[in-house]
């Protein structure tokens, strides 16, 4: 991927230094005039907060890069330079001021781009990440062939333009289905494959003919996600869809993967050969609530790990760990009164394609259920419909949040087997 | 001091390669699945144990012994083997189990640019060890669970130097016969290094499997592969071999770690290969077994592969990994074979009656 870097002492008089050299990196790096400037602003804006909030004379370094399909700018800061609660999404205010959240650079900023996120980075430090996609021109109206039933096919990666007919036999097929984000829009499918963001396979015949797909891309480092597969008028041939799930299952079975997630499945889609491990609810402004059954399967024989729960998580654990068969060795944690912090920080993942925000803890406080209100109250103006909580039981310092999520009103709903540093449960809001 | 450049001193293949994490000791997994026992059915290891002359061998070893290396070459073990097969001793190597004399193959033969052609769903280590070497790995989907001698050819290209064939196949238990090995060594016409991996080869009493020591003769590329781990029941002490062509085998003694074979199992190796009523007993014990398997599996209506060998691969109606986790519980380890590429199933090493009885009983109350 290419890259710009720059270091600027964190002043207002560099302002113009950072958005000038964010809005020519942009276009460098292929996005378009309009995205090149949303990019710009949301730099401007996290530039002019950080000037509020940091010492001058500390050298801020900044990065584009630049993928096929987005270009990500990232500001980099030392552990000791500021008080990590500044990172909060919703530093500055209180719950009960959610008018003054206009005035909020890192809200400004996440408005402007498709992702802001902050992680922790090995040897110290935090990134904060502006991502913003490059936009591409929604399909013609390409009517794909009529799909005939495949007597014979073979399961094969696409070519570039195979992956435009799938995508318009996906918009043409799977309509009512929730797909994600890249699919309806082949230029982006392709520069994604190409970034090796998604793999795709194809059940194609020597004539052309595409009769079905499947998809999957890496949630982390331990993760995959798998979308699919798709058939398009394939009637019940269900080796086609179990031979582009295996093509999945080949590819990544001897690698550092340990688990397969699913989330948006198909008719198709094998279930007896996942483990559901847990529903959530997630809300959709054109077709309302939808119940959605999150699927799981381990690709390597699990011997163990040991867990951190919470006390007020043990009940459902324990029914998940039974249920799933997981061998772990538990230690039920609670806060004991030891010394905390003033502070907690949430790292605050938005994504925007799916209407939804998913907190994680980065820093424990004693403030957490003030501060979990105040992102609630955010979010809710920013309309954002689907709020989770990802907790980290491999973290034994995360159970000290769990009591303050389930004041507010979220509640455990997925247990993804090494989803974390351990397993990690998903906490959704529900209001 | 600097800090520590583990990025820069890292190969790139090395970076991207992820590592073989074994299973945990037996005692750890029983505390982990809670079960006060456990059947190993998952590394194909032999129930009966080593030959009776083998274990003599073991408990006559001096434990003041431990303290002179071993013959750093298995110096007997070769004059042995040489005996048995009719070569010279010199046209074997012996290394710490199969694994090791893979790793010695790959390194006399392949440089950079260099690639090596096995199949795609076999023994893995062949794979691994070219990729974390440096080298490609060309994967040869199977054909009707068979090596696919064709596309093999087909796949061969200047830069192929070793071509790595699992006969009997682990985990599907296929194998080639004597008239296709014969064509392929023939079509491959010595451009490259074959590799006939015979750690199975013991349990076959097909007429027709080849019996390859007796190809070396006639086909200098040839290099075949045995072990002890399996039929010998000294997979505990590691040992294996390998036997070829002498100007081969003295290439590739060059990469060859001298002193990794320890006395042990030097001296339970050469018991072992007099004690001829062991095969038998432990053929007898696997027909035995499969045939148990075959008709249970058949009244549960699940699809198996009942190749050669001592084990049996079973596609099951769940995950694979669930069934591994939910057969753990009932104190029983089958081998998962998503590793293999085979999703949905599971390895079973054959066992006594007894374990088997218990492997199909704990299958049906998980499934």
């Amino acid at each position: 991927m290419k890259k710009t870097k720059i270091v600027v002492s964190i002043h207002r008089d560099f302002l113009s230094v950072v958005t000038t050299f964010v809005e020519r990196s942009s276009i460098a790096l292929g996005l378009g005039q309009d995205e090149a400037l949303r990019l710009t602003l949301a730099s401007e804006e996290i530039f002019s907060y950080l000037c509020s909030i940091m010492r001058e004379d500390k050298g801020l370094e900044v990065t584009c890069t630049g993928g096929l399909y987005f270009v990500a700018v990232d500001f980099f800061f030392g552990r000791v330079e500021l008080s990590l609660q500044a990172f909060n999404i919703t530093a500055g205010i209180t719950s009960d001021k959610v008018e003054d959240l206009e005035d909020m650079g890192l809200l400004i900023a996440a408005r402007s781009v498709d992702q802001l996120s902050l992680e922790e980075i090995q040897g110290g430090g935090i990134v904060l990440r502006l991502i913003k996609n490059k936009a591409y021109p929604s399909p013609q109206d390409m009517k794909p062939p009529e799909t005939p039933i495949l007597s014979s096919y073979s399961i094969r990666p696409p070519t570039q333009d195979e992956i435009k007919v799938l995508s318009s036999l996906i918009l043409r097929d799977y309509r009512d289905h929730i797909i994600p984000h890249a699919f309806r829009y082949p230029g982006r499918l392709i520069d994604m494959v190409a970034s090796t963001i998604y793999k795709i396979v194809i059940a194609g015949d020597d004539r052309g003919f595409i009769g079905g797909g499947a998809m999957w891309r890496r949630m982390n480092e331990k993760i995959v996600e798998f979308y699919g597969p798709y058939l398009f008028n394939q009637k019940d041939n269900l080796e086609m869809a179990e031979s582009l799930f295996n093509a999945c299952l080949e590819q990544i079975a001897r690698t550092e993967i340990m688990g397969l997630l699913c989330r948006f499945t198909t008719d198709w889609f094998p279930r007896a050969l996942f483990e559901p491990i847990g529903t959530a609810v997630l809300h959709y402004e054109k077709t309302g609530p939808k119940e959605i059954t999150w699927y799981y399967r381990g690709l390597n024989e699990d011997t163990g790990t040991h867990v951190h729960v919470p006390k007020k998580l043990a009940g459902y654990m324990e029914h998940k760990y039974r249920e799933l068969a997981l061998p772990r060795e538990v230690y039920i944690t609670d806060y004991s009164g030891e010394y905390m912090g003033e502070h907690s920080v949430f790292a605050s993942d938005f994504d925007r394609e799916l209407n939804q925000v998913t907190m994680r803890l980065l820093w424990p406080g004693r403030d957490s259920l003030e501060n979990i209100k105040r992102h609630l109250a955010v979010f809710k103006k920013e309309r954002i419909l689907n709020t989770f909580f990802a907790v980290d039981l491999g973290v034994a310092a995360q159970a000290s949040i769990v009591e303050s999520l389930m004041e507010c009103g979220f509640e455990p709903k997925v247990l993804i087997p090494y989803g974390g540093r351990s397993d990690l449960v998903i906490c959704q809001f529900s209001p | 001091m600097n800090p520590l450049s583990l990025d820069r001193l890292t190969p790139s293949y090395i970076k991207t390669f992820e590592a073989y994490i074994p299973s945990k000791p037996d005692e750890e997994l029983k505390k982990i699945f809670k079960t006060p026992f456990l059947y190993r059915l998952n590394n194909n290891e032999n129930p009966i144990g080593p030959p009776l002359a083998s274990q003599e061998a073991i408990r006559l070893f001096s434990p003041p012994r431990a303290a002179v290396y071993p013959s750093g070459d298995s110096y007997y073990l070769r004059q042995r083997l040489a005996d048995k097969f009719g070569m010279l001793p010199d046209q074997f190597l012996v290394g710490n189990g199969a694994n090791e004399v893979i790793t010695f193959v790959i390194k006399a033969f392949c440089e950079k640019g260099d690639n090596i052609i096995t199949a795609d769903k076999t023994f893995a280590v062949y794979e691994w060890v070219a990729i974390f070497s440096g080298f490609e790995a060309r994967l040869i989907p199977l054909k009707d669970f068979g090596f696919d001698d064709k596309a093999m050819l087909d796949a061969i290209d200047r830069n192929t130097k070793i071509i790595f064939i699992c006969n009997p196949n682990n985990p599907t238990g296929t194998y080639w016969d004597r008239d296709r090995v014969i064509r392929f060594l023939e079509a491959v016409d010595n451009r490259q290094i074959v590799v006939m991996d015979e750690a199975y080869f013991e349990f076959v009493e097909k007429e027709d499997y080849p019996d390859c020591m007796s190809l070396i003769p006639r086909y200098p590329n040839l290099v075949v592969f045995r072990t002890f781990s399996k039929m010998y029941g000294l997979a505990g002490l590691r040992i294996g071999y390998l036997a070829g062509n002498l100007d081969v085998v003295n290439t590739i003694r060059k990469t060859c770690v001298v002193y990794s074979v320890n006395s042990i199992a030097q001296e339970a190796a050469i018991a072992a290969m007099d004690d001829t009523g062991h095969i038998q007993r432990t053929r007898r014990l696997v027909a035995e077994g499969k045939e148990f398997l075959r008709r249970e599996l058949t009244r549960m209506g699940l699809f198996y592969v009942a190749g050669e060998g001592n084990f049996m691969m079973i596609k099951l109606p769940i995950s694979d990994t669930l069934a591994y986790r939910k057969l753990m519980n009932h104190g029983i380890m089958v081998r998962t074979m998503t590793g293999f590429r085979f999703p949905g199933f599971i390895r079973v090493t054959i066992s006594e009656l007894p374990v088997m009885e218990a492997f199909i009983h704990a299958l049906r109350k998980i499934l």
